[in-house]
C-alpha cells in the first residue's frame, strides 16, 4: 500500500476513473440513480404494467418512461382524450377507467401543465356518458378542464396523403395543444375487430363519422396522420371481450390487469392486439400506419419493458 | 294590493320559466309539471275522458275549491299565460272597453268552448290541452320560445368567440350558460311553427282588447268563472262615495264592471285590484266581511239557450270528425314514449302539454301534426331519425303530468319495447353489397345486442368475391330505442327503421 499522503494528482484521477468504471459496469440502472439523469437509450418505447390497481400502474409506467416532465413542460396545455363514448359504468368496461385518467391528470399537473383538458365527442348523450363513466367527477376534482365538445369548434383539416378522404373536420382543441395524450380502452369491435389508440382518435373527428366504417382502416390512419400523439395510454385493466364496443354485460368483461403506455402509437396498438389475442396481420391499419411512418409495427424492433406493480 | 299582485304574478311566471328550463336532463327537480297539475280544466276533462279519478291532479282540485270561495284568483295572480298577456298587452296601444252588449256576447264564447271540450272529453276525446292556458304556456315556452332563444344565444356566443378581444371571456360565459341555461344540443321540434302561430295569434288579440284571451276564450277561465258565479267569501264592495265616473268600468282589463262601476258580471273578476287602486274616490274595496259598503249587483253571463244547445251539438257531431280519418297508425308509423299506455287510451290521457318533448335529452319526441289524426295533434310522436331513446333514461315518464306515459324505473324501461327495428335492405351499405358498415350493431345498447352480424360470402356488383358482416335484427331483443336509425350513416332516410308498437310490451 502506498502512503495516502503521497497520492499524486495523476494517481488520484486514475483511481477515480477506475472506480467509476467499476460502478458503470455494475449496473446501468445504478448509473442513472447515481448521476440522477436518465439515459435516453435505456428508456423503453413501451412500458406495460401488470397491476390490480390501474391508477398506480399508470404512474409506474410514466415513471419508467422518464417521468411526465419529459413530455409535459411548464405551462403546457395538455389534452387527455379518453374513450367516453357510451353511457356505461367503469365496471362494464366500455369507457376508459377513471383511475387511469386521474393518474394522468395528476402527473400532468405535477409536471407543471397550465391546463389539462379532458373531452370526447361521444356516441350517447355526453351529459350521461361523462357522468356514468366516472371521468367527469375525477377530472373536475383534480382541477382538469373537463368539457363537452362544442360542435362549432370542428374545422376541416387537409389530409395530404389521405386514402379514405382528403380532408375531415377535426376538433380545434385537439390540434392546438402542446401535448396530446390518447387514452383508449381495449375492447372488442365488430368491424375493426378490436379498438385501441388509432380508433380512439375518432372522438376528435366531427361530421358523419359513421361512414368511416365502410373503410375503417384507411379512415383511422388518415386521421392519425394529421394529429400529433405524444403518449398513448392503453387501458387494458378491464377488457370487453364480446358485445363491444357498448357491452353492458359483466360476463363479457375480463380482467387483464394491464396498463400499456408508449410513445409509439403503432407499437402500442400492436401490443394491445397481441394482448387481445389478435396478430397485427389481422389489422390492416397497422401495416398502413407503419408505411406512412406513424410508428413501428414490428414489436421485435421496439424496446418494451414489462413491470409488475 | 296591486303591487303585491304584480310581484306575485312575476314570481309565479319566473317559477314557471325556471321549471321549464329545469325540464331537462338530469331533472334534479321532479315537480316540473307543477303548473299543469294546477289546471282544473285538465283535471276535469281528464277524469271525464278516462272515467275515473286521476291522482296527479290534487292541486287542481284544491284550486277549484279555492275559486268557489275567493273567485278567479288563479287567473289574476298565478296563471303564467295571464301574466304573459299582461306583459305583452302593454306593447299595444291602450284600448278602452267596448260596448257592454258586444262584450257580454264575446265573454260567452269561452263558456261555449268549455262545454264543447267537456262533451268531447266525455266521449273520450281529450283535446282540452289545445286550449288550456297552462298547456299553451308549457308548449309555447318550452318548445318554441326556449328553442328560439337557445339558437340565438348559441349563434351570438359563436360570433363573440371568434372575436379575439372578447373571445376568452365569451368562452367562459358560454361554458357557464351551457351548464345552466342553454340546451346541450339545439332542440328542434317538427311542426313547432304551428304552436308558435297559435301562441303569437293569442298575444296579438291584445290589439283588440286587454286580456282578450282570458276574458273571451280561455276555457279554464270559463271553468273558474262558473265556479265563482258568486264568490262566497271575498267580495267586491262599492261605497256610497262612488260618483259614477265610470273610470273603473273603462279600465277593467277583464271588462267585468258595468253600469258605471255599480255592477259586476258574474265570474269575470280576476281580483287584479286595479279598480281599487284607480278609483279617485277610494270607493271600491275587496273585503272578506261586509262593513259600510254596498255589494254590487251581479249581471249574469248571457249564454243563450241557442248557443248552449249549439255547443253541445257541436261537441256531439264533431266526434266522427275526430274519429273518422284515415291517418292512423296503419298508415303512419307511430312510436310512443316508453311507458305509454295503450294506443287508444293514450288519446284520452295525454294532455298535449309537450313536457316529454322538452325533457327528452336526445330530441326523440316531437309534437305530432296529423299523423295520428286530427285529435292526435300535439301528442308525442317519436322520430328516430332525429333522436333516439337513451338506454338509461326514463325522464319522459317522470315529467308526464297525466299518466299517459307511466313512470318507469330504469330497469323496467330497459325491458320496455316501444317498437322494433327493420332493415331497408335496398339502402343498407352492407346489404347492397359493397362494404362493411356495422354502425347499427356498434350502437345497439342492448347488452346481448339486438342486432347481430353474420359473416357472409358474396359476389359484389363488380363480380368480386367479398366477405361482408351483414346485420340482422333479433326481434325478441330489440326494444325500439332507435339509436340504430339515428346513427345510420346512410344519407337521407335511414337504412334501418323503427316501427312503433300500438301496445308496448315487456321483454321477458
Amino acid at each position: 500500500m502506498e502512503n495516502l499522503s503521497e497520492i499524486s494528482r495523476r494517481k488520484f484521477i486514475r483511481n477515480m476513473a477506475a472506480g467509476s468504471l467499476v460502478l458503470l459496469a455494475s449496473k446501468a440502472i445504478k448509473v442513472k440513480e447515481v448521476f440522477g439523469k436518465s439515459d435516453i437509450s435505456t428508456i423503453p418505447t413501451i412500458v406495460a404494467a401488470n397491476s390490480p390497481n390501474p391508477g398506480f400502474a399508470t404512474k409506474a409506467c410514466i415513471k419508467e418512461l422518464g417521468g411526465m416532465s419529459k413530455f409535459v413542460k411548464k405551462n403546457d396545455v395538455v389534452v387527455i382524450k379518453p374513450n367516453i363514448a357510451f353511457d356505461r359504468r367503469p365496471e362494464q368496461a366500455a369507457t376508459t377507467n377513471p383511475d387511469v385518467i386521474a393518474a394522468l391528470i395528476q402527473e400532468c399537473l405535477n409536471a407543471g401543465a397550465k391546463t389539462v383538458k379532458v373531452f370526447d365527442r361521444t356516441c350517447n348523450d355526453a351529459r350521461r356518458t361523462y357522468e356514468t363513466s366516472g371521468i367527469s367527477k375525477v377530472s373536475r376534482k383534480l382541477g382538469a378542464d373537463v368539457h363537452y365538445v362544442n360542435e362549432g369548434k370542428f374545422h376541416d383539416v387537409k389530409i395530404p396523403g389521405g386514402v379514405a378522404f382528403k380532408s375531415w373536420p377535426v376538433y380545434d382543441e385537439a390540434r392546438e395543444c402542446d401535448v396530446f395524450i390518447n387514452v383508449p380502452i381495449l375492447k372488442q369491435h365488430a368491424v375493426a375487430k378490436v379498438t385501441m389508440g388509432f380508433k380512439n382518435l375518432m372522438g376528435i373527428a366531427g361530421g358523419n363519422r359513421g361512414i368511416w366504417h365502410r373503410n375503417i382502416n384507411n379512415s383511422i390512419v388518415d386521421l392519425n396522420s394529421v394529429v400529433k400523439v405524444h403518449l398513448t395510454v392503453l387501458d387494458a385493466y378491464r377488457v370487453l371481450i364480446n358485445h363491444g364496443p357498448t357491452g353492458g354485460r359483466l360476463e363479457d368483461v375480463k380482467l387483464f390487469n394491464k396498463i400499456v403506455i408508449g410513445t409509439d402509437r403503432v407499437a402500442v396498438d400492436v401490443y394491445g392486439a397481441k394482448l387481445f389475442g389478435i396478430s397485427a396481420s389481422e389489422l390492416p391499419f397497422i401495416k398502413q400506419a407503419s408505411e406512412v411512418g406513424l410508428g413501428e409495427a414490428n414489436l421485435e424492433k421496439v424496446s418494451i419493458k414489462e413491470i409488475n406493480v | 294590493m296591486k303591487t303585491t299582485r304584480r310581484i306575485t304574478q312575476i314570481l309565479f311566471l319566473v317559477l314557471f320559466l325556471i321549471l321549464i328550463l329545469k325540464t331537462t336532463y338530469p331533472l334534479n327537480f321532479k315537480h316540473t309539471h307543477l303548473f299543469l297539475s294546477m289546471s282544473s280544466l285538465l283535471a276535469l276533462t281528464q277524469m271525464l275522458s278516462v272515467r275515473s279519478y286521476v291522482h296527479s291532479f290534487e292541486l287542481a282540485i284544491i284550486i277549484a275549491i279555492g275559486t268557489i270561495f275567493l273567485g278567479r284568483f288563479f287567473c289574476g295572480w298565478v296563471c303564467p299565460f295571464g301574466t304573459t298577456l299582461d306583459i305583452t298587452d302593454r306593447l299595444f296601444k291602450k284600448k278602452k272597453n267596448i260596448e257592454k252588449k258586444t262584450q257580454k256576447k264575446l265573454i260567452s264564447i269561452k263558456y261555449i268552448l268549455l262545454i264543447f271540450l267537456l262533451v268531447l272529453a266525455t266521449l273520450g276525446i281529450q283535446i282540452a290541452g289545445w286550449f288550456d292556458p297552462i298547456c299553451i304556456s308549457v308548449r309555447s315556452y318550452g318548445l318554441v320560445v326556449y328553442t328560439y332563444f337557445n339558437f340565438l344565444a348559441e349563434k351570438t356566443f359563436l360570433i363573440l368567440g371568434r372575436l379575439s378581444i372578447v373571445g376568452g371571456v365569451a368562452d367562459k360565459f358560454y361554458n357557464f350558460a351551457k351548464e345552466n341555461f342553454l340546451a346541450y344540443t339545439q332542440p328542434v321540434f317538427s311542426g313547432s311553427i304551428l304552436i308558435f302561430l297559435f301562441f303569437i295569434g293569442i298575444l296579438f288579440l291584445g290589439i283588440f282588447l286587454r286580456r282578450f284571451w282570458c276574458r273571451n276564450l280561455c276555457p279554464l277561465g270559463a271553468l273558474f268563472g262558473f265556479l265563482s258565479l258568486k264568490p262566497l267569501v271575498l267580495k267586491r264592495y262599492v261605497s256610497d262615495t262612488c260618483d259614477s265616473c265610470s273610470l273603473c268600468e273603462s279600465k277593467c282589463k277583464m271588462g267585468a264592471i258595468t253600469e258605471e262601476g255599480k255592477t259586476e258580471i258574474t265570474g269575470e273578476c280576476i281580483l287584479c285590484f286595479d279598480c281599487v287602486q284607480k278609483c279617485p274616490k277610494g270607493a271600491i274595496d275587496y273585503k272578506f266581511t261586509n262593513h259600510n259598503y254596498k255589494l254590487p249587483k251581479f249581471d249574469t253571463v248571457d249564454i243563450s239557450k241557442r248557443s248552449f244547445v249549439f255547443s253541445l251539438g257541436a261537441g256531439l257531431i264533431s266526434v266522427p270528425f275526430f274519429e273518422v280519418n284515415f291517418l292512423k297508425n296503419k298508415v303512419n308509423n307511430i312510436i310512443h314514449p316508453p311507458g305509454s299506455v295503450s294506443y287508444e287510451q293514450f288519446f284520452a290521457k295525454c294532455v298535449r302539454c309537450g313536457e316529454c318533448m322538452k325533457v327528452c335529452p336526445t330530441n326523440y319526441i316531437h309534437p305530432a301534426l296529423f299523423e295520428k289524426g286530427v285529435a292526435g295533434m300535439w301528442t308525442p310522436n317519436l322520430n328516430a331519425r332525429l333522436g333516439y331513446c337513451e338506454y338509461n333514461c326514463a325522464l319522459c315518464g317522470e315529467v308526464c303530468p297525466s299518466g299517459a306515459i307511466q313512470k318507469l324505473s330504469i330497469e323496467e324501461k330497459k325491458k320496455t319495447v316501444i317498437g322494433i327495428a327493420y332493415f331497408c335492405k335496398s339502402r343498407c351499405i352492407t346489404w347492397i353489397g359493397y362494404d362493411n358498415c356495422t354502425v347499427c350493431e356498434e350502437m345497439c345498447p342492448v347488452p346481448e345486442k339486438a342486432i347481430v352480424l353474420r359473416k357472409e360470402h358474396i359476389i359484389d356488383p363488380a363480380g368480386k368475391k367479398r366477405i361482408l358482416l351483414r346485420p340482422y335484427v333479433i326481434e325478441e331483443l330489440c326494444i325500439g330505442c332507435g339509436i340504430c336509425e339515428t346513427k345510420c350513416p346512410v344519407e337521407g332516410a335511414s337504412a334501418i327503421k323503427i316501427i312503433g308498437l300500438k301496445y308496448q310490451k315487456k321483454i321477458a
